[in-house]
């Protein structure tokens, strides 16, 4: 598994927005095994999670020239588009995610990331998501990670949904507020 | 979704779009939003700046390598925007997971049980940067949210009770793990196993959660392991999966299905549309010049006529004297009619 550095990843993305293809293949090679573990976690099958890839990044290769090193991260410059474009194909009405598909989501688990590893944005993030109460936090980090919808986590969490989607929204509110304070 | 949404409800409408949990429909109007709405756009891109770095928690999986194959053979070929988040070719409703069938599973569990190990090299140049220079904005590192000391690394305990200090990574990780083992489990209880009913109890946030985590990936190595030799219940829900998966992958892929069409029109490259234009042309003008060359003969015949009368009409032959030849039946220069007579003609 080829990973690389912010700082190739930033260029190559520059790169291909200069329509270098042998940047973007590199680009590809040194980002898909990423991208694909978010895009399958959400997914959850090999053959959607492969198209959304392929469509993920053919825009990544058209869009490239919108990228902005001094706002974003590249990995998550990248993991946005296809997990954008992940959770639109799960809310496909034609295509019925069921939730009986727990192999997936249970060999993909996150495991713990070694405080090394983590970003700075990271850990502020985290700082501010374990300030909510241990339920909120659960429930964010399964929407987020599962991106299940707001029906399909009340039923999981056994909460009628338009308190869930308050719940939602004021947590969401505290983690801006948080970040920005 | 009200009909006028003030700032609030949009950034909450972009949280929630960019976490995931709002429904088709309302997923939906914000793809539709996104499309002609700068400022929602530009909300949209800060929640992913704000919530993009839970990314790194994922654990990296290799894809199939064909896929990079039909991106390559995308490339360039692509009409200039396709809609950006067009419904795609209906599918059949998916019943059960993937990795009952060989080809499938396999690139899964080889990440699975790489992943744990293999993750880290991701960016040596990050790693020491939050302890060296925390507050220095470094054009690649993540967003410059301009926050103060008091997010610094060692976190402030959160409010709610706990045994010990831990680490940000270990409660997620432990968070994380709860939040999968509760959907798994609760996917159980849904199937009717009674094993259930003690997670549905919210997880105390306690010193068990980390080797929680662990147990719970070893548990995954384990189902994993043992996947191909899944009990009999297990397959009877996949058997009529299988058979759509089936169904579905004789269909084309979708996005083959537009394939074809741009591939015959690039066909018409530039040369050949070229090529196609001079031919064109030239057919017109061959026309032209033949019709042009039939006028031409068409003139000189009827000069060497008029010439012929005018000089030598005894030479001609019969059928091409003017008489004959304009019709003149009965008109003969000779005949001359004799002018009345007291005109100013008369001879």
């Amino acid at each position: 598994m080829l990973l690389l550095s912010s700082v190739d990843l930033s260029r190559l993305i520059m790169a291909t927005a200069k329509r270098d293809a042998g940047a973007f293949e590199q680009l590809y090679a040194g980002s898909c095994a990423k991208v694909y573990g978010v895009v399958l976690r959400i997914l959850r099958r090999h053959d959607m999670a492969a198209d959304v890839m392929e469509e993920s990044y053919l825009q990544i290769w058209q869009d490239a020239e919108q990228f902005n090193p001094s706002q974003v991260s590249p990995m998550a410059w990248l993991v946005a588009i296809a997990r954008r474009r992940a959770i639109d194909r799960a809310r496909d009405p034609d295509i019925a995610m069921n939730d009986a598909e727990p192999e997936i989501a249970d060999a993909e688990s996150p495991g713990a990331l070694p405080r090394r590893e983590m970003t700075e944005a990271l850990k502020r993030l985290l700082t501010c998501i374990g300030r909510l109460e241990p339920d909120r936090q659960r429930m964010l980090l399964l929407a987020y990670y599962g991106a299940f919808s707001r029906d399909q986590l009340a039923l999981k969490l056994d909460t009628p949904s338009n308190l869930l989607k308050a719940s939602l929204r004021r947590s969401l509110s505290e983690i801006e507020q948080c970040l920005a304070s | 979704m009200p009909g006028i949404m003030n700032e609030d409800d949009l950034s909450a409408l972009a949280a929630e779009y960019v976490i995931g949990t709002l429904d088709p429909d309302e997923r939906a109007r914000a793809n539709a939003l996104l499309d002609i709405d700068e400022g929602f756009r530009a909300l949209v891109r800060a929640w992913e700046r704000r919530l993009g770095e839970l990314h790194l928690m994922v654990e990296p999986v290799e894809p199939d390598e064909q896929i990079w194959d039909r991106i390559r053979g995308r490339l360039g070929v692509r009409a200039p925007a396709p809609p950006p988040f067009a419904p795609q070719v209906a599918a059949t409703p998916t019943l059960a997971p993937a990795p009952i069938s060989a080809p499938l599973s396999e690139p899964l569990s080889a990440s699975a049980f790489s992943a744990p190990i293999a993750p880290s090299a991701p960016e040596p140049g990050l790693e020491s940067r939050p302890e060296l220079v925390p507050q220095a904005p470094s054009p690649l590192s993540p967003p410059p949210f301009s926050l103060p000391q008091s997010f610094s690394p060692p976190p402030s305990p959160p409010p709610f009770p706990q045994p010990g200090p831990r680490t940000p990574e270990q409660e997620l990780a432990s968070l994380i793990a709860e939040a999968d083992k509760f959907t798994t489990q609760l996917t159980e209880l849904a199937g009717g196993p009674a094993r259930a009913e003690q997670d549905l109890a919210p997880a105390e946030p306690s010193g068990e959660a980390a080797p929680h985590a662990e147990s719970l990936l070893a548990e995954a190595a384990d189902a994993i392991a043992a996947k191909p030799v899944e009990p009999e219940e297990v397959e009877h829900v996949e058997e009529p999966w299988l058979e759509e998966t089936a169904a579905i992958q004789d269909l084309p892929p979708p996005i083959r299905a537009t394939g074809p069409r741009r591939d015959s029109t690039m066909l018409l490259s530039p040369t050949d549309i070229a090529r196609i234009t001079v031919q064109r042309q030239q057919r017109r003008i061959g026309r032209w010049r033949a019709a042009a060359l039939l006028m031409t003969f068409l003139v000189l015949g009827l000069g060497c006529l008029i010439a012929a009368w005018r000089f030598a009409p005894d030479r001609l032959p019969q059928q091409l004297q003017p008489i004959a030849v304009l019709g003149l039946g009965e008109w003969s220069p000779s005949e001359r009619i004799p002018a009345e007579h007291g005109t100013q003609f008369e001879e």
